[in-house]
C-alpha cells in the first residue's frame, strides 16, 4: 500500500479549488518555493492541473530543474486521477476479466518507483525504462502505486487487446497455465476485475438482519491443505494423527493436481496449496510435486519442520513458497517437552535460516491448559524473529486427547488480553474466530476469521491425507471423500462437504457469523453436535 | 485511464518479449498473500488491512 506524501482524500477537494500543490507535491517540493510560484504565476497552470507536466518541461533550463521532473509530474497527475475515480464493483459481468475500472498506467524513461512514498525530495532517480502502476483495490477502495511486472503487463495487454491465453500460448509457444496464472495473478491484486467465483456461502447462515458484504460470500481462492506424507522426524505429544495409511505415489499426486486444477477452473477460483505431512521434506517426490504445482500456476506454502538451506533454496528455484510455518509449543522448557530434545533452538535457527532467504515465517501454537500462560511471552521472544505468530485451540482428538484446554472463563481472558498486547507487537496475528467476539466487543475492526471466511471447513478449504482421504478440516475427523478416487467438485458438492461448510446452525444468527461460526473441531471434541451445537467456548454476549 | 489510453500505452509491448520476460522473473508467486490462500488461517488484525491476506496459520500442526 502507497504511503506517500500525497494527502489522497483530501486532493478531490482541493482541486476544486484548483489547489496546485495539493496534486503535484513531490514536484512542487524539488521545484523548490520560489520557482513555483514563479513557474504558477507565469504559466496559469492552476486553472488547468493537467497541463503542468508538459509545461514543466520547457520551463528546466531557466529554472534548472531536473530532467525528470515532468515524469514526475506525469506520475503525481495519473495519481491524482486515480484518487477521483470510484470503484463499485468487485466482479465482471459477461464470465470475462475487465480493466478496473480506475486503472492508469505511466510509462516513464525514469525509474522513480523507489522514491515513491518518500516525504524528502533528495533523490536522484536513474534513466531507465519503467512502468507504473496505479489503482484503487477492488476491496478496500485504497490506493495502490507500484512497478509493473511483465506478467501483470501481460495481463492487462490480454484484456485491452482481446487476446486469448489460447492464441497467446499458440503464437508464443509457451504453457497455456503460465498465461492463465499471470491472469488470475494480476485479477487478485486487483489490477483486473474477473468473473464471480463459484465459491459461495449460503446467505441463509447469516444473520437475516445484516447486509454482508461479497467479500465474505465468495471466496476468490480455494486452498488444499495436503498432507503428501505421514512421515515425521517428531513425535509430538498432542499429534492428531500418526495412523499409518498407504504412501502417495507421484503418479497419485500429478493426479491430485490435475483434478485440483480442474476444480479450480470449474469454480473460477485461483488455487493454493499447503504442503504438509507429517514432514513433507521427508516425501520422497515433494521437490518434483512441488514443481508440478508450480506448473498449474497453484501458490504454495509449506507447513513443516525445520530443514536445511538446501532443501530451501531447491524450492525457492521452483517457487518462493508465500510462507513456511513450523510449531512451537511454548517456551523452551516446554516446547521441548513436547516436541522434543532441542526442538526450540533449532527452530530459532531455523527462522534466521528463513529471513537470510527471504521466506516469509509463522510460528504456531497449539493452546492447551499447560501452555497458555506461555503464549504472550513466547511472542514477545519471537518478536524480531519471525514474521508472524498465532495460536489455535487444541483439538482432543488423536493423542491429543490426553491434554486438556483452559476452562472458558480463563480462555476469554486470555484472549482479551492477547489482542491488548498485539497491539504494541506486530507479529501476533488471529486466527482463532473467538477473538472477533473481543474485537467486536471492543468496537475494533474485526478479523475476517479462521480461514478468511470464518471457519472455511469444506468452503474454501479442504485437507487431503496422503492416501486420498479428504477431510473437511484437519483438526477433527470430518471426511468427505477421496481425492484419488472422486472429482474434487463431487467431493466439494456432497451432501457431507455442504453440512460441514454451514456449519453450525446455533451460530445462524449471529451478528458475527459472517466472520466466526466458532470451531467445528472444538465442538467435536467436546462430543457436541457440530451442525446443532455452538463453539462451548463461545462467549459472546446476546 | 480510459481502457483506449491504457491500449495506446501498452502498444508498443510485444506479447513474445512480455511471456519470455515472465518466464525469466516469474520463479515464484513472490510472497504473494491472497485473501485466505493456505485457507487456513489469517494474519489479520483487521479487515481494513486485508485481513487473512497472508493466509498464514494451519488449522493446526
Amino acid at each position: 500500500m502507497y504511503g506517500g506524501p500525497f494527502n489522497l482524500s483530501n486532493m478531490r477537494t482541493k482541486h476544486r479549488k484548483h489547489n496546485i500543490t495539493a496534486i503535484y507535491p513531490l514536484s512542487r517540493s524539488i521545484t523548490g518555493r520560489n520557482n513555483w510560484h514563479h513557474f504558477l504565476k507565469s504559466n496559469n497552470v492552476s486553472l488547468k492541473p493537467q497541463s503542468l507536466p508538459g509545461k514543466l518541461n520547457t520551463y528546466l533550463k531557466k529554472l534548472r530543474l531536473p530532467q525528470f521532473l515532468p515524469e514526475l509530474a506525469k506520475l503525481e497527475w495519473s495519481i491524482y486521477k486515480t484518487s477521483t475515480l470510484n470503484i463499485k464493483t468487485t466482479y465482471s459481468s459477461g464470465g470475462k476479466f475487465q480493466l478496473n475500472p480506475t486503472l492508469g498506467i505511466s510509462h516513464l524513461n525514469w525509474k522513480l518507483s523507489p522514491f515513491l512514498g518518500k516525504k524528502k525530495a533528495n533523490f536522484r532517480p536513474k534513466k531507465g525504462q519503467e512502468w507504473i502502476l496505479i489503482w484503487k483495490d477492488p476491496w478496500s477502495k485504497k490506493i495502490n502505486i507500484k512497478p509493473a511486472s511483465a506478467s501483470q503487463l501481460l495481463a492487462i495487454k490480454l484484456v485491452t487487446d482481446k487476446i486469448s491465453p489460447q492464441d497467446v500460448a499458440k503464437s508464443t509457444n509457451s504453457d497455456i497455465q503460465q498465461i492463465e496464472a499471470a491472469l488470475s495473478a494480476t485479477q487478485r491484486a486487483g489490477l483486473l476485475i474477473g468473473p464471480r467465483p463459484r465459491i459461495r456461502r449460503n446467505p441463509l447462515i447469516f444473520n437475516q438482519q445484516q447486509k454482508i458484504s461479497d467479500k465474505y460470500i465468495f471466496a476468490d481462492t480455494f486452498t488444499l491443505q495436503w498432507h503428501i506424507t505421514g512421515a515425521c522426524d517428531l513425535h509430538c505429544k498432542h499429534c492428531y494423527d500418526r495412523s499409518r495409511r498407504s504412501p502417495l505415489t507421484l503418479k497419485q499426486g500429478i493426479g491430485v493436481l490435475e483434478n485440483l486444477k480442474n476444480f479450480c477452473r470449474k469454480y473460477n477460483v485461483h488455487g493454493h496449496i499447503c504442503f504438509t505431512g507429517g514432514n513433507p521434506f521427508l516425501y520422497p517426490h515433494f521437490l518434483k510435486l512441488y514443481a508440478e504445482a508450480k506448473e498449474r500456476g497453484f501458490s504454495t506454502s509449506i507447513l513443516g519442520n525445520p530443514t536445511n538451506e538446501t532443501h530451501l533454496k531447491k524450492i525457492i528455484d521452483i517457487q518462493m513458497p508465500g510462507y513456511f510455518q513450523v510449531s512451537l509449543e511454548g517456551l523452551e522448557k516446554h516446547n521441548n517437552i513436547i516436541r522434543g530434545q532441542k526442538h526450540f533452538q533449532k527452530v530459532i535457527k531455523f527462522l534466521k535460516v528463513l529471513r537470510k532467504l527471504h521466506i516469509s515465517s509463522a510460528v504456531m501454537l497449539t493452546l492447551t491448559e499447560d501452555n497458555i500462560d506461555q503464549v504472550i511471552p513466547l511472542s514477545e521472544k519471537l518478536k524480531n524473529r519471525a514474521d508472524y505468530f498465532t495460536f489455535n485451540r487444541l483439538s482432543q482428538v488423536g493423542e491429543g486427547a490426553k491434554l486438556n484446554l483452559p476452562d472458558t472463563k480463563k480462555y476469554a481472558a486470555f484472549l482479551k488480553k492477547y489482542v491488548t498486547r498485539s497491539k504494541q507487537n506486530t507479529i501476533m496475528g488471529f486466527k482463532d474466530n473467538l477473538i472477533n467476539i473481543v474485537l467486536n466487543k471492543k468496537k475494533m475492526p474485526c478479523f475476517d476469521g479462521c480461514t478468511g471466511y470464518g471457519c472455511g471447513a469444506a468452503f474454501n478449504f479442504l485437507t487431503v491425507l496422503p492416501d486420498g482421504e479428504t477431510h473437511a478440516c484437519r483438526k477433527f475427523p470430518s471426511p468427505v471423500g477421496n481425492v484419488l478416487k472422486q472429482n474434487i467438485s463431487e467431493i466439494y458438492e456432497s451432501r457431507l462437504a455442504r453440512r460441514h461448510r454451514k456449519g453450525s446452525s446455533g451460530c445462524n444468527k449471529c451478528v458475527i457469523r459472517h466472520i466466526c461460526g466458532g470451531c467445528l473441531a472444538i465442538s467435536y471434541s467436546h462430543g457436541q453436535n457440530i451442525f446443532k451445537d455452538i463453539d462451548p467456548y463461545c462467549f459472546i454476549e446476546p | 485511464m480510459d481502457k483506449k489510453i491504457i491500449k495506446k500505452t501498452l502498444a508498443g509491448l510485444g506479447i513474445a518479449t512480455l511471456v519470455a520476460s515472465m518466464t525469466l522473473t516469474t520463479s515464484g508467486c513472490g510472497n504473494e498473500k491472497p485473501k485466505g490462500s493456505c485457507g487456513a488461517g489469517s494474519c489479520g488484525k483487521s479487515t481494513d488491512e486485508g485481513t487473512s491476506s497472508c493466509g498464514k496459520g494451519s488449522c493446526g500442526k
